[in-house]
């Protein structure tokens, strides 16, 4: 073979790669599961805004709406709260986004309330931006993804609503391309946000040496279980801290190989599960559990919701097609 | 029960067509580079001098992202924990009701603030407040003022420090007075006075 040859042999395998990486359909319910869980977690987190909602949202609030325009005078962020000024409509458009994420949850006109719900997520954030934390970067990523796939494929008020009124037995949904690229998408996505979180350890000294968990979990404010018996305990701190540096440079690489997968997987719940127990960010580490969903194949996810409504001497939504 | 699992043929979809995948596939790039080029503009000290001028090509291709990193709530350093977890930031506060009545309080207050989601906001606004504009010092005053219903409110900005293992080990409790320290941000009143105690540090 001729070097010209190998080159556009080189090049062909190249091009043949990506389409398969990006343009091979894939069965939708890894994206509709993600869709039910980022739902709930979009729900509630804006439920929980309605604890404060004119204290945060309106104008005699923490953060007056001068100041933030000043914060983001440069920046293209938007909030269709700028528009809003009176306590009713504040209160009318907050409900009509919470009857929005439940509708995502559930699946009803799933298309285009994963639309909706994106839109009213990023609203949100560019109404008080000094509120915010990883949790909302991570909703809003979700949100973003899910506009980009049937996600109301499966276990959904829509599948429901086409069985009935097809009054016969559907067929499983199709695989999908836009399923896949969505899916690829959260999954290259998470790759970039461990990498840079790892990277950005590595400017600091106390994950080198080995005392940055001790002191994330000796911040009281953080702190919601007393873990200061590891003071007794440092070399066990330190494999901790740097595990964590390990798994968060490494998880770009190795969560795409077969064997390393679930040992991956395995490190995310070991770590969000810390963050959400010790550190009081029970959101923040479901949220980040939720992005990992995307690199469960289908057929696991199937498997574990045929259980779950086997158990509950139901047949999934979904299975019309095998059981009628 | 389980039988019949084999999902269907896919359906013919515009995917099949190549200029539809050369279009996807150019949307694709240029969103996961902007994904990528956000956290890499986290501005980091310069090993090479301050004139980041120099070294243009993060900060032009962020630059011209911008807009749409802005708008789609991508422009993320995703630096959790890093480079270091550090002391907390508090805002304690004082004042006095119409009536006389003292008020006193802190934010966050995990016994007023549930759930945890709740109280982790409000800790927020304290964490935040030095890359927040100046006014945000008198902006929580005035809120709190009119919170309270109060005549005066005075705030302050506490830092917890954390406490070492040994100083743990030597029987030092994780909210020991000595780990706190405070420094005096702004007075406002309810006839609209403001008196700045802090100068600004912010970066």
């Amino acid at each position: 073979m001729n070097i010209g040859a190998a080159i556009r042999e080189y090049f062909e395998q190249v091009v043949a790669g990506w389409n398969r990486f990006w343009f091979r359909p894939q069965d939708p319910a890894t994206l509709s599961f993600i869709r039910i869980c980022a739902g709930l977690m979009l729900l509630y987190t804006h439920l929980v805004w309605s604890l404060d909602l004119e204290a945060f949202f309106g104008q005699g609030g923490w953060l007056p709406r001068e100041v933030i325009a000043t914060l983001q005078q440069s920046s293209y962020a938007w909030s269709y709260f700028w528009w809003i000024d009176s306590a009713w409509l504040l209160w009318t458009v907050h409900i009509a986004g919470l009857v929005v994420f439940a509708m995502l949850t559930v699946g009803y006109h799933s298309r285009i309330v994963a639309v909706l719900a994106y839109v009213i997520a990023v609203s949100y954030t560019g109404r008080v931006p000094g509120a915010l934390f990883g949790l909302d970067k991570i909703n809003c990523m979700l949100a973003m993804y899910l506009m980009l796939g049937p996600s109301g494929a499966y276990w959904s008020v829509d599948r429901l609503l086409a069985r009935r009124r097809s009054r016969a037995p559907l067929p499983s949904p199709p695989p999908s391309v836009s399923a896949n690229v969505a899916i690829r998408l959260i999954q290259l996505h998470m790759c970039i946000i461990y990498l840079f979180s790892g990277l950005g350890k590595l400017q600091g000294t106390a994950w080198w040496d080995g005392t940055a968990v001790w002191m994330a979990l000796a911040n009281l404010e953080y702190q919601s279980i007393d873990m200061t018996w590891l003071a007794d305990w440092p070399k066990l701190v330190a494999l901790m801290t740097h595990a964590t540096v390990f798994w968060e440079l490494f998880y770009v690489a190795l969560v795409w190989h077969r064997l390393w997968r679930p040992i991956m997987l395995i490190g995310a719940v070991a770590v969000h599960g810390g963050i959400a127990i010790g550190l009081g960010m029970i959101t923040f580490g479901l949220v980040m559990l939720i992005g990992n969903l995307a690199f469960i194949p289908p057929h696991m996810i199937r498997a574990a919701m045929d259980a779950i409504f086997a158990r509950q001497g139901r047949e999934s939504p979904v299975l019309e097609a095998s059981t009628a | 029960m389980v039988a019949a699992r084999n999902p269907p043929p896919p359906a013919v979809s515009g995917f099949d067509r190549p200029w539809v995948r050369a279009a996807v596939s150019l949307l694709l790039v240029l969103h996961l580079t902007a994904v990528f080029i956000a956290p890499m503009n986290v501005a980091v000290p310069q090993q090479l001098g301050e004139d980041r001028s120099e070294w243009p090509l993060v900060p032009w291709m962020a630059r011209m992202l911008g807009p749409y990193l802005d708008a789609a709530y991508l422009n993320h350093g995703y630096h959790f924990f890093a480079p270091d977890p550090g002391p907390s930031a508090l805002v304690h506060y004082t004042g006095e009701k119409a009536d006389g009545t003292p008020i006193e309080g802190t934010f966050p207050n995990l016994n007023e603030q549930q759930p945890r989601l709740r109280y982790h906001r409000h800790f927020m606004l304290s964490e935040q407040r030095r890359w927040l504009p100046e006014q945000i010092d008198v902006a929580y005053a005035r809120h709190l003022l009119d919170e309270h219903d109060a005549r005066w409110i005075r705030t302050e900005l506490v830092t917890h420090y954390l406490a070492r293992p040994d100083e743990v080990l030597a029987g030092m409790a994780l909210d020991d007075p000595r780990t706190y320290e405070s420094r005096p941000l702004v007075t406002v009143t309810a006839d609209g006075q403001v008196t700045r105690h802090l100068q600004d540090e912010r970066p």
